[in-house]
């Protein structure tokens, strides 16, 4: 929203006013107003971070350079670039800025430097292939002369095409030779796209560079020779360079009590058609053409002429700009609002024929003309969703929306629109609202069924289970009786989708057999992909392992026909039942994948869900280091969902249980506080386990034994994949509790206190602590002298010493302590095992050949060589001799070397 | 940034001799902490030569962990500890 910044900073201006100015104001007048002149002989205190340019312009030749330029509004990041520029005269420069609009001009920044650009970037503007924009780009970068400073000023008010384009062009710095600089106010709404951007910029070419507020000595040094006390100067604009430098271009300790009026008191010098035309100007955005600024104005370039010389605008003959953003908003917010109205018509009437559509929208919306924001804003809506912008797409069509009559034919597609653009950028209830009007609004009992479905589905998203099962069965309902069709095959696919998810597997399996037929008659291959994944998750929940063939299916149907969302929630499906099963390494693959999909087609929400079953399966498989890996990843990402966050700090919690490490508690609390809204089985179940094993490990048998009756108690005994932990835990209890349902054979073995047994099956399964831990329940000597090494390998103290205490118990003497017998040996920490593995891959074995030569399974070797390369930290087997060697280990090959 | 205390034993004694060797070790696992924005605050050592309790700054107990595996020193256990200074509870004033 325009000037809302410049409204929060003008509220935080209530500080006592000060003794008013010896020397008239109109004095200084004729000083420059911004930072950007004002202190660029002097640039101070920037030193640090015009030499970190530098450092990066000149690394660039070796391979292109990202930095990340943040700082509040008017910190003088413009500034820093600008001098960056001025010194590299001959550097070739690319610059593009964003303005503050209300819906973001698409590729606007792209716009500008195709204006100044002889290379390929100059003909491909204006294609509404955004492939060919982001190639032009590309080509334009690589062109020589080599190195290039490309700059994306004020990426905070960027639309979602240049988001992309700067990301599309990031993933390819290495092949280029420029130094891209992207600047951004440091203070961003918690959902603005580009935290996501800046996210998922990482890597070795980029890096971040923050413009700080001005220190105290600084500010003294600028206020030399002016009668500002600095200190009192520094402490009422907080060292923000633009407001240092505002106040001091004032010329005394009489400023008036916000930047803003000090702005508008120089405007207010200005002559009548001067303040016309910064007025136009204002309303015409950050920077506009002379001509055009006249015609709004209705003035000569001589009133143009007087701005620059009062030090509000610069520019050139053709194009003028504010020197800063919170001038501009200063002047638009003064505007009285029927005069910012005539100003936007104005603006609109004099760009019709020439400007950008987006560009014109926003005007018609300031101008307040209903029937041109009706007819602009459509269009631009429809701008927007072609270059991938939904975001601003969505805010388009709302606006549309709000002006056009109700009765209008136009109103539904409008109402499509916004529908669609708002569900994929996760703004559910305007999504909602479009949703309900269209359902509504229809007569057609065809278009009604088929839309209360999609707002079923959407309701489910938005956390509405009460509505959405209303919604989708109202819908299938409505077209059942109208004949079969793709509209109630997709329905059915997600009133089946609602059902599994609420765990009600066998209607889901029900819904889904019904409907995939129907679907597959139609040839509507993403109805298909969508039935199979739930179909088969539901089959799989319950307990019949075809579920695991058909998610096979759906991942191999989603991968063919590149449904990126449907491959994504189908591996995640498919790990999460491989993982029920203890299948963790084969679990490992599919996750894989599904996560490099995620990432590459930035689908957050699946992508985090997926890293966290990936954490589950590598806590099972022993690799501690990159679960914790894991869950540190996702908490660290803004605004994780609910139920993204809980499973990682359960894992966490998990973890450091086991170890002994402070802070699990912590973890699982606020783990258990995040699951109970979601009151899904799938998140509080295994979350009441973990925090029985916790109790346990804690020696707090009051507590276990309290977890494990609320857990008795908040199931139906169905829960196939949890009924042998639950009655595992529940023996450790001290509870009597009977499964109803067969269990798998290791907590079968477990219950008849067969430990061996069920260790030598955890084994096959690659699940090593468990292994352990069940060795541990057993009272045999040798059992419990096996456990107590296996988990001091995996630094498990409390289980340990809980062991340790049984062979006391039991009278045997000379028990081992600590884990320093076996793994502290080397100083990488490898296993006994995994030594005699990396000896093996240090001789140049292949996986089938170890699995050979010690009898385990490949997948098994396979796991055993990723923990050995991660713990020698190398990324290459043949970098594991070199490695080992530095670490002072002492690999040999136990045999002959040749014997096989 | 939390701080913990946490407890080593060096089965074999452990000895930082104030030359340059003991100068290279000393800076090898500050370096190596600096991997995991852990800091080393200082240790109090048993008289026994075996026994270290240390205080960190880390951002989280894995972070030791991690630090702990590339400097290969061993962890009994690892406490998250708050500070408790005398210095702070001294007589009141008159005023």
């Amino acid at each position: 929203m325009a000037g809302s910044e410049a409204q929060h900073r003008h509220n935080n201006g209530n500080r006592p006013a000060v003794a008013s100015s010896p020397l008239p104001s109109s004095l200084n007048a004729r000083q420059p107003l911004t930072y950007v002149e004002a202190v660029t002989p002097q640039l101070v205190e920037r030193s640090a971070q015009l030499a970190a340019l530098r450092s990066l312009l000149h690394d660039c030749t070796l391979g292109g350079r990202l930095v990340l330029l943040s700082g509040e509004a008017g910190a003088g990041k413009s500034a820093l670039v600008q001098s960056l520029l001025e010194e590299q005269t001959t550097t070739r420069s690319l610059v593009g800025r964003c303005d503050d609009l209300f819906a973001a001009r698409p590729l606007g920044p792209i716009a500008d430097m195709a204006r100044t650009s002889v290379g390929p970037l100059r003909n491909a503007i204006g294609s509404d292939n955004l492939t060919d924009t982001f190639d032009a780009m590309l080509g334009e970068l690589a062109a020589p002369p080599c190195p290039v400073i490309v700059v994306f000023e004020d990426v905070h008010w960027a639309d979602e095409a240049t988001l992309d384009l700067i990301r599309f062009v990031a993933r390819r710095l290495e092949a280029l030779r420029c130094l891209m600089i992207v600047t951004h106010r440091i203070e961003l709404a918690s959902d603005h796209p580009l935290r996501r951007t800046a996210g998922a910029l990482v890597g070795p070419c980029v890096s971040r560079l923050t413009v700080p507020p001005l220190s105290l000595d600084a500010v003294r040094t600028l206020a030399a020779g002016s009668n500002v006390d600095p200190v009192e100067l520094h402490a009422r604009t907080g060292g923000n360079a633009f407001f240092v430098s505002e106040l001091l271009a004032e010329g005394s300790p009489g400023i008036p009590p916000t930047v803003r009026d000090a702005i508008l008191g120089r405007a207010a010098l200005l002559g009548r058609a001067a303040r016309n035309a910064l007025d136009a100007a204002a309303v015409l955005g950050r920077s506009a053409e002379v001509d055009i600024i006249c015609r709004v104005a209705e003035c000569g370039p001589e009133a143009i002429d007087e701005c620059v010389g009062a030090g509000l605008l610069e520019g050139n003959h053709r194009v003028q700009a504010f020197r800063h953003d919170l001038s501009r908003d200063s002047i638009e917010l003064a505007l009285a609002p029927l005069r910012r109205r005539a100003l936007h018509a104005r603006a609109l009437d004099a760009l019709m024929d020439q400007g950008d559509i987006v560009q014109l929208a926003h005007h018609a919306i300031g101008a307040g003309d209903a029937e041109r924001i009706v007819d602009l804003s459509g269009r631009a809506a429809k701008r927007c969703v072609d270059l991938g912008a939904y975001r601003e797409a969505a805010r388009l069509f709302g606006s549309a929306l709000s002006h056009i009559p109700a009765n209008s034919p136009d109103r539904t597609q409008l109402l499509e629109g916004r529908a669609f653009t708002c569900e994929r950028t996760e703004q559910f209830d305007g999504a909602i609202a479009a949703g309900e009007e269209l359902v509504a609004g229809s007569t057609d009992e065809q278009i009604k069924g088929r839309w209360e479905a999609w707002l079923g589905g959407v309701c489910r998203c938005a956390g509405r289970r009460e509505d959405a099962w209303a919604l989708l069965a109202s819908s299938v309902a409505r077209l059942e009786p109208l004949g079969e069709s793709v509209d109630l095959a997709r329905a059915l696919g997600l009133l089946a989708q609602h059902q599994m998810v609420s765990s009600r597997n066998a209607a889901a399996i029900l819904t889904a057999r019904r409907a995939l037929p129907i679907a597959e008659r139609f040839d509507a291959e993403d109805v298909v992909v969508h039935l199979l994944d739930t179909l088969g998750a539901a089959l799989a929940c319950a307990g019949d392992d075809g579920g695991i063939a058909l998610l096979v299916e759906a991942v191999d149907r989603a991968r063919k026909c590149g449904i990126h969302h449907e491959l994504t929630r189908s591996s995640e499906n498919l790990g999460e039942a491989l993982l029920a099963r203890h299948h963790a390494i084969d679990a490992l693959a599919y996750l894989d994948e599904g996560i490099e999909v995620a990432t590459n087609f930035e689908l957050r929400f699946s992508r985090n869900a997926l890293v966290n079953v990936r954490g589950a399966a590598l806590l099972l498989v022993g690799r501690w280091d990159d679960a914790v890996a894991s869950a540190h990843a996702v908490l660290a990402e803004p605004d994780v969902a609910a139920s993204n966050r809980c499973l990682a700090l359960k894992l966490l919690g998990t973890i450091r249980a086991r170890r002994g490490d402070p802070e699990w508690a912590a973890a699982l609390d606020e783990a258990w506080l995040l699951a109970l809204p979601y009151g899904e089985p799938q998140l509080q179940l295994p979350l009441r386990l973990a925090r029985a094993e916790a109790a346990s490990l804690t020696g707090d048998h009051a507590a276990l034994e309290r977890e494990m009756r609320q857990t008795v108690a908040s199931t139906d005994g169905g829960d196939v994949w949890f009924a042998g932990a639950i009655a595992v835990w529940c023996r450790r209890a001290g509870i009597d509790w009977e499964p109803q349902t067969k269990l798998a054979d290791q907590f079968v073995l477990m219950l008849a206190g067969d430990f061996r047994g069920a260790a030598t099956i955890w084994d096959a399964l690659g699940c090593s602590y468990e292994a352990a831990d069940a060795l541990g329940q057993s009272s045999d000597e040798a059992d419990l002298r096996e456990a107590l090494v296996r988990l001091n390998e995996f630094n498990a103290r409390p289980r340990a010493l809980q062991v340790t205490r049984s062979l006391r118990a039991m009278g045997v003497r000379e028990i081992p302590r600590g884990p320093r017998a076996a793994t502290r040996a080397n100083a990488a920490g490898l296993t006994a095992r995994e030594q005699e593995i990396a000896a093996l891959l240090a001789a140049g074995f292949a996986n089938t050949e170890i699995a050979a030569r010690l009898v385990l399974s490949p997948k098994t070797v396979d796991h055993h060589v990723s923990s050995v390369l991660s713990k020698l930290a190398v990324t290459t087997r043949r970098h594991v001799a070199r490695a080992a060697d530095a670490l002072g280990l002492d690999l040999k090959v136990e045999g002959a070397v040749g014997a096989i | 940034m939390p701080r913990y205390l946490v407890h080593r034993t060096f089965p074999d004694g452990l000895a930082f001799p104030t030359d340059t060797s003991g100068h290279k070790q000393v800076d090898a696992i500050v370096r190596a902490n600096l991997d995991q924005s852990v800091t080393w605050v200082h240790s109090y050592v048993g008289d026994d030569d075996a026994t270290t309790w240390c205080i960190y700054d880390a951002p989280s107990p894995e972070a030791i962990r991690a630090a702990a595996g590339s400097t290969g020193l061993p962890i009994d256990e690892i406490h998250r500890v708050g500070v408790l200074d005398p210095f702070f509870y001294s007589a009141p004033t008159s005023d």
